[in-house]
């Protein structure tokens, strides 16, 4: 579901109905709030939920443009052209942008992950329209200046050295993903390699704007203060006359059936090991997408789950275990992993999560369990939907990945209809050991040369 | 994964009101077009419980949250974490239930319990959908009113709390953070992490928890805020649920402020490190100082958004980091004035020269009237925000009344904030940030940055913890 996040340690926050027996607490709950969506000529779509708790907008803009989009020698090019979407336009030029929403009370970000990007700005509601002229001005004008580029990929460098280099958990995933995939782009980190960053050129970035940074591949989505029909016509005037591009072909490897367990052991200047075991899993949206997410709540989601009661509670070699299944918009993975305490044996943490996951697969998963983990996903999804920006975020993420919203809300069926048995047969569909891939961090054995990152198998 | 663009920054920017949580309302001010607060009723039960309700009915969800008026400032020297373990141990196990069957009970409904132990101090939330509300009431006071601290669980505890504090070696930025607690404040309370140090956690028994417990954990030392799907019948359960916690006196330990001290620069070393994490602050005002507005306006322009001048010369111009902030953060006692960044190996002094320099400007030269303009667009602007839910709101109630500032704090941020000049600004600044006094700690790997500390006069090595 939501991919925002990295669900390492927590359980996909994802929507979900509970179960049909009659006494789960949550079972009563229905969710849903007025949307507005429709789609002008040019294949923007558009999607508006209007809410005055607060006179502010919630103002998000998603293009289905990631790091699968990229090839090698360009890796991290999606998230490069993030950071220049502030780097200035046409009409707001230079450092114009930034000091434009700042003089006007505006907080933005953005991000970006395998599969799109996004820009989100807090607004009062009476800078909509400003808001407006700027997006589409960076939507059509982007500058990409050459003499910009060369310090923002400095900028960008710094944020790799930050994020993976200099932090041990970041060279951990950028092990697994690089080992749980083969074929797939979902193989290289998100932000790219130091060497392709180095190697940007406006004209590399140039072709990406281009090709994806246009109507018919961007959902704007809009939540909070303001009048649906003059916000229409507002949209009209601004967005109206871009042109639609011509649809995008797509074409992303297949990554095939894994048939061999794969392992990477990442040697670091660390006080304790880190275990994860990853298994192959399925795309958003995919029917057994649901009870994945609901397996991986009840093997690793809260201190009452399997694998903190294993390895935390009972065991006391991790500080923290958990597990989460990653669907992206093509197929993710099922993970399970444990942070241990100084001195634990990372082949013990490895073995006790195997045989966690394994008695998914030979013993019984209680009725209790998957009751506990549909309301727990309940909760979840309720909790995401407390401000403008959450229910914004909800609807574009399910729009982007599925092309339709309304997935947010039908979702919670498809959660509740799961049973015991689908759980059983998705963790012996899925969980096969010779799909599984271990990737380590172990602290360096004292006395040998510091370096970055050893690979070994 | 990708929270790309300066996600510390983000979090920054509501972080700065107050140490201990992210969503101080201090942030931002009272809003454009006819915000209002949202309504709340505050009621004082015979015991001296504050309670502040707060109905919402626009979710299926209840939140019940505590803020106990103790923190690690209350820890006693060499029990340093004392406050936060013993928040950690209250929902492992109680009077009736183990720690598993509190786990299981509370995951089950959906619901959670959390605590969160600052320097001045502890929060302990549940949250969970309306339906079991209450069974989470039942869960939630039963947690908090009769803790068992089981001997066994006391251990258990203890470990895992030994190996998280190993394990912030780890994360950079922690342990740098951590480091430049101790810089800046010497050997006042707020220098050492509210988790406490490993030769702290190994000193605490048993007793020491129950004595920190009875002494602070009080009807008449609490504040209790209940948002979400309320109904009167929900709120005569809660009051029946906690009338019976009995009151007493609390005595705090004497304590002397943390002073500024001389400039000073020191070398943190840690081999192999791949970057190096930059901090340079001093000790700042506590949040009953009456310039505290004027500073976190101050603090906007000098370093607390994207177009503040720190991030647009440092991050934008000269590309030497992907994120550098300042703080001003007022607690109970003086708090700090800190920037944060990091930068690669061969442009540390580069990075601190330029960041002196700026800020040396910035304490001389004041503010801009259309800096002066932009700060308070952005704080009123974004004002609405930081009270955007219940939850938010509540959280500000209770930050308020711990430090005794009065709710009129909210009801007139905009007004307050428009009013501000440019020469009440400068002033703030002129009294608070002194750039003379800089504690500045570089953590880095000595040997990739040798020759550039060389040249910068005296460095101390230091160590840490």
């Amino acid at each position: 579901m939501l991919s925002l996040l990295f669900p390492i340690l927590v359980a996909t926050a994802g929507a979900q109905q509970p179960s049909a027996a009659p006494a789960t607490p949550a079972s009563s709950l229905r969710i849903s709030f007025p949307v507005v969506k429709y789609k002008l000529d040019n294949g923007l779509t558009v999607i508006l939920h209007q809410d005055s708790t607060v006179p502010m907008v919630s103002y998000h803009t998603w293009y289905r443009v990631g790091s699968r989009d990229e090839q090698p020698g360009t890796t991290g090019a999606a998230h490069m052209l993030e950071h220049m979407m502030f780097k200035g336009a046409k009409k707001y030029s230079g450092k114009d942008f930034d000091r434009v929403l700042h003089e006007n009370g505006i907080t933005n970000n953005a991000f970006t992950s395998w599969d799109y990007t996004g820009f989100y700005q807090n607004l009062p509601s009476s800078k909509l329209e400003l808001m407006m002229d700027m997006e589409v001005d960076r939507m059509r004008f982007l500058a990409i200046r050459g003499e910009d580029l060369k310090s923002e990929l400095e900028v960008v460098a710094e944020e790799r050295r930050w994020r993976v280099d200099n932090n041990p958990m970041g060279l951990l995933r950028e092990a697994l993903f690089g080992e749980a995939y083969r074929k797939h782009p979902y193989r290289w980190p998100v932000i790219g390699t130091m060497e392709d960053i180095m190697a940007y050129t406006p004209e590399k970035l140039r072709f990406f704007y281009d090709r994806f940074y246009v109507p018919n591949n961007a959902v704007l989505v809009l939540a909070g203060d303001f009048d649906i029909e003059k916000t229409k016509k507002m949209i009209q005037k601004h967005y109206g006359s871009l042109k639609a591009a011509p649809p995008i072909a797509r074409h992303y490897p297949d990554e095939g059936t894994q048939t061999e367990p794969r392992r990477k052991v990442v040697q670091s200047d660390v006080q304790s090991p880190t275990v994860m075991i990853s298994y192959p899993g399925v795309a958003s949206g995919h029917p057994d997408s649901f009870a994945l997410d609901l397996l991986a709540s009840v093997l690793g989601n809260g201190t009452s789950s399997r694998l903190h009661k294993r390895l935390v509670y009972q065991g006391q070699i991790a500080t923290s275990a958990g597990s989460g299944n990653l669907t992206n918009a093509d197929p993710g993975v099922f993970i399970a992993s444990a942070s241990l305490v100084p001195g634990a044996s990372a082949s013990k943490a490895e073995n006790w999560l195997r045989e966690e996951i394994t008695r998914l697969k030979t013993g019984k998963i209680e009725a209790r369990e998957l009751e506990k983990a549909k309301n727990q996903l309940m909760k979840d999804f309720i909790d995401g939907l407390t401000t403008i920006d959450g229910k914004a975020q909800a609807l574009a993420v399910n729009e982007i990945l599925f092309g339709s919203y309304e997935k947010l809300f039908s979702d919670l069926d498809r959660y509740q209809a799961v049973e015991i048995k689908d759980l059983e047969r998705v963790a012996r569909q899925y969980l096969v050991p010779s799909r599984e891939t271990v990737a380590i961090l172990e602290p360096r054995a004292k006395n040998k040369p510091a370096a970055g990152q050893q690979g070994g198998q | 994964m990708s929270r790309m663009k300066m996600a510390l920054g983000a979090v920054m920017f509501f972080v700065s009101a107050c140490s201990s949580s992210p969503k101080e309302a201090g942030s931002a001010g009272t809003a454009e077009g006819g915000f209002k607060l949202r309504s709340y009723a505050e009621e004082k039960l015979d015991n001296g419980l504050r309670i502040i309700w707060i109905k919402d009915d626009t979710l299926p969800r209840v939140s019940l949250s505590l803020m106990v008026e103790v923190g690690s400032i209350d820890d006693p020297r060499g029990k340093e974490g004392l406050n936060s373990l013993t928040a950690g141990l209250l929902d492992q196990g109680t009077a009736k239930r183990s720690a598993p069957q509190i786990a299981e009970a509370l995951d089950f409904l959906g619901a959670d319990f959390n605590q969160s132990a600052g320097s001045d101090f502890t929060t302990l939330t549940s949250t969970g959908l309306s339906p079991s509300r209450d069974r989470v009431l039942e869960l939630f006071s039963e947690i908090i009113l009769t803790p068992a601290f089981n001997r066994t669980e006391i251990q258990r505890r203890t470990a895992v709390v030994l190996a998280s504090i190993r394990k912030s070696e780890d994360q950079p930025s922690v342990f740098a953070d951590q480091a430049s607690d101790r810089e800046i404040f010497g050997d006042h309370p707020y220098a050492v992490p509210a988790v406490g140090t490993l030769n702290s956690i190994k000193s605490l028994r048993r007793t020491d928890f129950m004595r920190h417990y009875f002494a602070y954990y009080r009807p008449n030392n609490s504040i209790l805020a209940v948002v979400g799907n309320i109904e009167p019948e929900f709120q005569d359960k809660v009051r029946a649920a906690f009338k019976k916690w009995t009151r007493a006196e609390i005595r705090r330990p004497e304590r002397k402020s943390a002073a500024l001290k001389s400039a000073r620069v020191a070398l943190l070393h840690k081999e192999g490190l791949q970057q190096t994490q930059i901090r340079m602050g001093h000790v700042g005002i506590p949040r009953s100082n009456s310039d505290f507005m004027a500073l976190r306006m101050a603090n906007v322009i000098l370093g607390g958004a994207f177009a503040s001048r720190l991030n647009q010369k440092v991050r934008d111009d000269l590309g030497l980091t992907y994120s550098i902030h300042s703080v001003s953060d007022a607690r109970l006692e003086p708090g700090s004035f800190e920037i944060s960044t990091f930068t690669r190996h061969e442009k540390v002094a580069d990075t601190l020269r330029e960041t002196q320099a700026l800020l040396q400007h910035f304490v001389k030269e004041g503010v801009t009237d259309a800096e002066m303009e932009a700060a308070k667009a952005l704080l009123i602007g974004q004002f609405p925000a930081a009270l955007e839910t219940p939850d938010r709101l509540a959280f500000n109630l209770m930050v308020l009344r711990r430090y005794g500032i009065s709710d009129d704090y909210l009801r007139n941020f905009q007004s307050n904030v428009r009013a501000m000049t440019r020469d009440q600004v400068n002033s703030a600044i002129r009294r608070h940030i002194h750039p003379e006094k800089m504690q500045v700690l570089i953590y880095s790997d000595e040997n990739a940055v040798r020759e550039q500390i060389t040249k910068m006069g005296t460095v101390e090595r230091v160590k840490f913890p």
